[in-house]
C-alpha cells in the first residue's frame, strides 16, 4: 500500500505492507529506497535495517504520538516525537498523510474546490463565538475562544473571507477536529 | 541529612484524612499519609471517577459535576463529604480551596482538623499591603515602594522621586496580572493614577492604589519552611523558579545558581522570620523577587504545600508532606536548623499536556501509552497510567519529573537522560520544550531570569521547528507507520472505497465510527 506523506509542503511516498506485522521485519519503500523495518508494538520501537547499518538494527523510539482525523477529509494530521538511535535530540514531526491511490488525483482536484472550513485544534468548551454567518473576516482574526484545561485559547481566521455558517454556539463541547466556521467559497 | 527523630506512628490522633484535591497531588497525599497509616479519603468529579486517586485511596466520594465550581471548590458539598466519611482531618493540597482561610474555618468547624496552617495565618498573609507591612516591621526587606494607598497625582510623584523608574502602580485588592501599569518617566504618572484608579475601581470595587519599584525580569527565588504549632521552625533552603511562561513555572531547581553559602544562609533566615512573624504552622513558602544577590525582597508568602516542594525534599532529605500530617497531629519538629544539611542538587521539569510547538496549546485526551523514565536519582510524582483519558476540565499538569544529582551538572544530564526515556503516547507534552531549555548554553551556565522563555522565542521557535534533513526519510517513514497502524481502524477501507468526502450515508457511519475510534483510541 502506497502512502502520500506531506511534511512542510514536501511530499514523500512510502510503500509498506497492508498489514505491519508485529516484531517481524517487512520490507518497505521510501521515495524508491528500499529498507527492511521491523515494528515493535508494545514497545513503540521502530527498528531500521539499511546498507548503511549493515548487519545491526538502529532503532527509532517513538515517545509520543497523536493522530487527528478530519470528518469528511482524507487526510490524517499525525503529530509526533521520536528519538533516532545515537541522536540526543528528539525530532518534532508534524505531517499530513493519506494513503495513496492512483487515480484519486481527479479526486484531490475536486476537494480543492470543497468550502473552506475552520477546525477546533483542542478538546473543550466554547467559551466565545465572535462572527457570525455574512461578517468579513481576516486570515488571523479571532474567531472563536475555547476553552480547555483552565485555559483560553484563541482559534483564528485561517483565511481572508466570508462567513457562510457557524457551527457552534457558546456553551457547546467540541472535540478535536470539529468543524467550527465554514465559509463562503470563492 | 537531618537527625531526625521520628515519632511512633502508632500513637498519631488522625485517623482517616480526606484530600479536597485530585490528580498528582491527591496521590502524594495519600502517600504520606499511608506510610504514617493514616487512612485516606478521595473525593472525585464526574470527570475522575477513573483517576488515580480516586482507586489508591481507602475510600472515595463522589462529587457530581465537572466544574472545579461544582467539585472541587465547593465547600459545602465537601463539608458534607467529610461528615458522611468519617474523616478528622482535611488536607487541600495545592489550588482549588488550598488557600481559601473560610474553607480551612470551615473544615475546623465541622470537627475536622486542617492540614496547614491556621485560618488566621492565611488571612494575614493573603492580604498583600498587610503582609508587607508585617514584613517591614520585622526587617525583612520589601520592593521600595509606598506603604500606605496612593493620596493623588502628587503623592505620587513624591514616591517617584525616592523610588524612581520603572515603578509599577497596583490595585491594593488587585491580582492575576490585572489593575496593574509600569511606568517609565514623570509624564505618564498622571494618565497612569488614573487608568489604574479607575480599573482599580471597577475590577475590585475598592479604589486603593500603591506603587513600587518595577524589577524587570527578577529571578524569581523562593524559601521552603516548615514550622510546627509550638513556635520552632526551619527552612529547607531556596527553590530558583525563574524558568516561568506567562507566570507558569515550568522548571524549578534547588538550590539557586544565583546564590552563594552566605546570601543562601541570609534568606533563609529572613524566611524563618517572616513565617515567624505571621505566627505560621506548617509548611510554606516564602516568595521572594531578586534584582540581584544582594537585592532580595520580600514579595508573598504561599501559605500551602507547592507543585515544587520534591525539589526542597530531595536536597533536604525530609518528606514535607509526612511532617504537615505529623504537624497538624501537634508533633514537635524534632530538628533543628543547623541539623539540615544541603545535599547535592534537584531539578523538577513540570510535564504538562501541552503542545510547545504550538504556543502550549493544551491538549486534553486519552493517554494510549507510558513508559515511566527510572534509575538513579529519578523520582516521577504522577496519576497517569496507560488508558488514562487527561480530562479538559483541570490543569494540564499530568507528571512532575523530580531528578536529584550530587552536582547540577550531574542533575541535568540524569534529567536528560530521564526524558529521553519519558514516553506517553496520545496527547503532546511539554517534554520536549524541558529538552530545549536543558540544552540552552544560558540555563546550563545559570544566568537566566524569569524573562528568558520569552526572550528566547527564536530559539525554541527554531527547535521545534526544524526536522534535519537527514532525518527526514525516516520521519516520513515513521509517520506513515503511524497512518498504518490506524488503518486497522477501518480508515484504509473507507479511504480505498472512495468514500471520504462524500455523504453517503455509510460513510458517516464509517465516519463517525472511525472519529470514535480516533478520539477515544488514538491510533
Amino acid at each position: 500500500m502506497q502512502w502520500k506523506v506531506s511534511i512542510s509542503g514536501k511530499d514523500q511516498y512510502v510503500v509498506l505492507p497492508d498489514a505491519i506485522p508485529n516484531n517481524l521485519p517487512f520490507d518497505a519503500t521510501i521515495d524508491g529506497r528500499s529498507v527492511k523495518l521491523r515494528w515493535q508494538k508494545a514497545t513503540n520501537a521502530l527498528f531500521v535495517l539499511d546498507s548503511q547499518s549493515g548487519p545491526a538494527w538502529t532503532s527509532i523510539n517513538l515517545r509520543s504520538s497523536s493522530v487527528t482525523k478530519f470528518p469528511g477529509e482524507n487526510d490524517l494530521a499525525v503529530s509526533a516525537e521520536f528519538l533516532p538511535a545515537g541522536t540526543k535530540t528528539p525530532l518534532m514531526l508534524e505531517a499530513t498523510t493519506s494513503i495513496h491511490i492512483p487515480g484519486q488525483e481527479a479526486r484531490a482536484g475536486a476537494a480543492a474546490k470543497k468550502p473552506k472550513v475552520l477546525r477546533s485544534q483542542i478538546t473543550g468548551k466554547v467559551l466565545k463565538v465572535m462572527v457570525k454567518p455574512g461578517d468579513s473576516v481576516t486570515s488571523g482574526d479571532t474567531l472563536i475562544i475555547i476553552e480547555a484545561m483552565k485555559m483560553e485559547n484563541r482559534v483564528a481566521a485561517n483565511t481572508t473571507g466570508l462567513v457562510d455558517q457557524v457551527k457552534v454556539t457558546e456553551g457547546d463541547m467540541v472535540s478535536s477536529g470539529a468543524e467550527l466556521v465554514r465559509f463562503k467559497q470563492g | 541529612m537531618a537527625k531526625t527523630m521520628e515519632p511512633s506512628i502508632k500513637t498519631l490522633p488522625m485517623k482517616r484524612l480526606l484530600i479536597a484535591n485530585r490528580g498528582e497531588i491527591a496521590v502524594r497525599i495519600i502517600r504520606a499519609a499511608r506510610d504514617l497509616g493514616v487512612e485516606t479519603v478521595a473525593i472525585y468529579s464526574d470527570a475522575d471517577q477513573f483517576s488515580l486517586h480516586v482507586k489508591l485511596a481507602d475510600f472515595a466520594v463522589h462529587l457530581p459535576g465537572n466544574t472545579a465550581t461544582e467539585t472541587y471548590l465547593n465547600i459545602p458539598r465537601i463539608l458534607t463529604a467529610i461528615k458522611e466519611s468519617k474523616a478528622d482531618a482535611v488536607h487541600p493540597g495545592y489550588g482549588f480551596l488550598s488557600e481559601n482561610a473560610n474553607f480551612a474555618d470551615a473544615v475546623t468547624n465541622a470537627g475536622a482538623k486542617f492540614v496547614g496552617p491556621s485560618a488566621k495565618a492565611m488571612r494575614l498573609m493573603g492580604d498583600k499591603v498587610e503582609a508587607k507591612r508585617l514584613m517591614k516591621a520585622h526587617k525583612v526587606p520589601c520592593v521600595p515602594g509606598s506603604e500606605n494607598p496612593l493620596k493623588d497625582v502628587d503623592d505620587l510623584k513624591r514616591h517617584a522621586k525616592e523610588i524612581g523608574f520603572p515603578m509599577i502602580l497596583k490595585a491594593s485588592a488587585g491580582g492575576g496580572g490585572r489593575g496593574m501599569r509600569v511606568v517609565r518617566s514623570t509624564e505618564e504618572l498622571a494618565d497612569a493614577f488614573a487608568a489604574c484608579t479607575r480599573e482599580a475601581t471597577s475590577y475590585f470595587g475598592n479604589p486603593a492604589v500603591f506603587c513600587e519599584r518595577y524589577i524587570e525580569n527578577p529571578r524569581h527565588i523562593e524559601v521552603q519552611v516548615l514550622f510546627d504549632e509550638h513556635g520552632n521552625g526551619v527552612h529547607l533552603f531556596e527553590r530558583d523558579c525563574s524558568i516561568q511562561r506567562r507566570h507558569q513555572k515550568l522548571i524549578e531547581e534547588a538550590p539557586s545558581i544565583f546564590l552563594n553559602p552566605e546570601q543562601r544562609a541570609e534568606i533563609g533566615r529572613r524566611a524563618v522570620v517572616a513565617a515567624k512573624a505571621a505566627g505560621y504552622a506548617s509548611a510554606g513558602t516564602i516568595e521572594f523577587i531578586c534584582e540581584s544577590p544582594e537585592r532580595v525582597y520580600f514579595m508573598e508568602m504561599n501559605t500551602r504545600i507547592q507543585v515544587e516542594h520534591t525539589v526542597s525534599e530531595e536536597i533536604a532529605k525530609i518528606d514535607l508532606v509526612r511532617w504537615q500530617i505529623l504537624v497538624a497531629c501537634g508533633e514537635s519538629l524534632p530538628f533543628k536548623q543547623e541539623d539540615i544539611q544541603l545535599s547535592g542538587w534537584a531539578i523538577e521539569a513540570r510535564i504538562n499536556a501541552e503542545d510547545p510547538a504550538k504556543g502550549f496549546l493544551p491538549g486534553p485526551g486519552r493517554v494510549n501509552q507510558v513508559r515511566f523514565p527510572a534509575g538513579p536519582g529519578v523520582r516521577l510524582d504522577t496519576h497517569l497510567y496507560a488508558g488514562y483519558e487527561i480530562p479538559q476540565y483541570y490543569d494540564s499538569m499530568v507528571a512532575k519529573l523530580i531528578i536529584w544529582g550530587p552536582t547540577r551538572e550531574i542533575a541535568i544530564a540524569r534529567m536528560r537522560r530521564a526524558l529521553a526515556e519519558f514516553e506517553i503516547d496520545g496527547v503532546p507534552t511539554t517534554a520536549k520544550f524541558h529538552e530545549a531549555v536543558l540544552q540552552h548554553p544560558q540555563f546550563l551556565e545559570g544566568s537566566f531570569n524569569t524573562g528568558f522563555v520569552e526572550q528566547q522565542a527564536e530559539y525554541f521557535k527554531k527547535y521545534f521547528g526544524s526536522i534535519p534533513e537527514e532525518n527526514r526519510d525516516q520521519a516520513a517513514l515513521l509517520s506513515a507507520v503511524l497512518a498504518a497502524q490506524d488503518q486497522q481502524r477501518g480508515a484504509v477501507a473507507a479511504a480505498k472505497d472512495g468514500l471520504a468526502g462524500q455523504q453517503s450515508p455509510r460513510s458517516l457511519w464509517h465516519e463517525r465510527a472511525r472519529n470514535e475510534a480516533t478520539r477515544r483510541g488514538g491510533i
